[in-house]
């Protein structure tokens, strides 16, 4: 038997769930004042900015 | 709170691409980056967040561990099920003058927060929702069935990737368990969202999983079969799922036997480590994965040179549970390209 050894590195936070997109203005803002959004042109005729 | 958003991020993210964008939006003096999309998008904002802080050129920090320290704070959102790299320490990149993808892996990628919101996958086309289904698959059975390293105090810091572990087991079995349930319904009924929300946790965990673990010979073999044939990385790498698993049998009998037990199957080790293999085929074939390196459109005399090119991936080539040489690569990338699974049975 292997003595038990472990590892994980994960972000800070990770939130799961339907609609949880909708946290992402409230998160953003505790975190920054300056948001660059890195996606493609599929997303953004559906997506808009949260001021 | 001021944004700008860049919408022209490419699938597969060549590295000029990249420095676009840090081109475009450096004036804009960002303090928090997102990544909303699939791994090509959320790579994106992980590449930026370095090139940002640390400047240089994106090959400076090609392999493991080369980010001289922290990047600003990222914000990943996953739109597909998936790479995982809403929680992982690597981003690929495509480096069109060479020819090839490259990975860059440190800690310092892993983004501050991952937002994983199933809805976001309810447009995927049945065949994107297969390809990256897969990935999250393979992410799962290669960090689970990854070597277990000799534990030192430097095993951490020295390595990205440290092998199999007590921790990132659990996520690579939560994975499995969902994938096995919910991988189907999700390619045939796009719609479902208890199947997009099994699939999305399924992937979330897998990039838990081989964050830490690492992956190894089917990631090791995509890389050249990516380059030669241009086909979407989790199609190469599920394709090569079972043979690898052919190969790795003798070596994983107790391992492939405990997700057999959780994915619901029964028997003995041995009978276990089989049906597996055959389980994870089956499930291939179902959501439309080719079954051979020739389907996939590698020309018949770059077989030895695939085999031959992934064992230049040395980290993934060391994950691998059973050891490989040049000779074991040739053998699993001739029974890919032909569709002999058999041929590699012990
Ligand atoms: N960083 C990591 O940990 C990691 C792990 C595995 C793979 N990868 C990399 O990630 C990339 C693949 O990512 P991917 O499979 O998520 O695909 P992708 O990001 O390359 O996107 C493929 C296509 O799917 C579209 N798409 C994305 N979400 C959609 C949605 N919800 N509905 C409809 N269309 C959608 C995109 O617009 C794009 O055209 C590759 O470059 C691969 O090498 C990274
Ligand atoms: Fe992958």
């Amino acid at each position: 038997m292997l003595q038990l050894f472990g590892a994980l590195r994960l972000p800070a936070s990770v939130i799961f769930g339907s609609g949880q997109r909708a946290a992402l203005g409230m998160m953003t803002a505790q975190i920054g004042s300056r948001a660059l959004i890195c996606t493609d042109a599929r997303m953004v005729p559906t997506w808009k900015p949260m001021a | 709170m001021k944004t700008k958003v860049y919408d022209s991020t490419e699938a597969d993210l060549p590295i000029e691409g990249i420095s676009g964008c840090v081109t475009e939006c450096a004036d804009f003096n960002p303090d928090v980056v997102l990544g909303i999309g699939g791994g090509s998008c959320m790579d994106m904002a992980k590449c930026v967040a370095v090139l940002l802080k640390h400047g240089g050129s994106l090959r400076d920090y090609y392999g493991e561990n080369k980010i001289p320290g922290p990047v600003a704070p990222v914000i990943a959102v996953p739109t597909t099920a998936g790479t995982g790299s809403e929680v992982t320490p690597v981003a690929v990149i495509a480096d069109t003058e060479r020819g090839t993808k490259v990975g860059i892996s440190s800690p310092y990628l892993i983004p501050r927060i991952a937002v994983c919101d199933p809805e976001m996958t309810l447009t995927c086309p049945p065949g994107l929702t297969a390809v990256s289904g897969a990935d999250a698959l393979t992410h799962a059975i290669e960090s689970f069935t990854a070597a277990a390293r000799e534990v030192t105090p430097d095993l951490t810091v020295k390595n990205v990737f440290v092998g199999k572990n007590v921790l990132s087991d659990t996520f690579g079995l939560l994975a499995l368990k969902n994938i096995f349930k919910a991988l189907r319904t999700a390619v045939k009924d796009g719609k479902n969202i208890e199947a997009r929300e099994q699939m999305m946790l399924a992937s979330l965990a897998a990039g838990c999983a081989f964050g830490a673990a690492g992956t190894a010979a089917a990631h090791a073999i995509q890389y050249p079969v990516g380059n030669e044939t241009h086909t979407p990385h989790g199609m190469g790498v599920a394709l090569l799922m079972p043979y690898v698993m052919e190969f790795n049998r003798p070596t994983c009998v107790s391992c492939f036997a405990e997700i057999g037990r959780v994915i619901g199957l029964s028997g003995s080790d041995e009978e276990l480590s089989h049906k597996l293999i055959d389980e994870v085929a089956s499930l291939l074939k179902d959501i439309g994965i080719p079954v051979t390196l020739k389907e996939l459109g590698l020309p018949e005399n770059k077989q030895d040179w695939t085999a031959e090119s992934a064992m230049g991936a040395a980290r993934l080539v060391n994950n691998n549970p059973r050891k490989l040489d040049v000779d074991a690569m040739k053998a699993i990338t001739r029974a890919a390209f032909s569709g002999d699974r058999a041929a590699l049975a012990s």
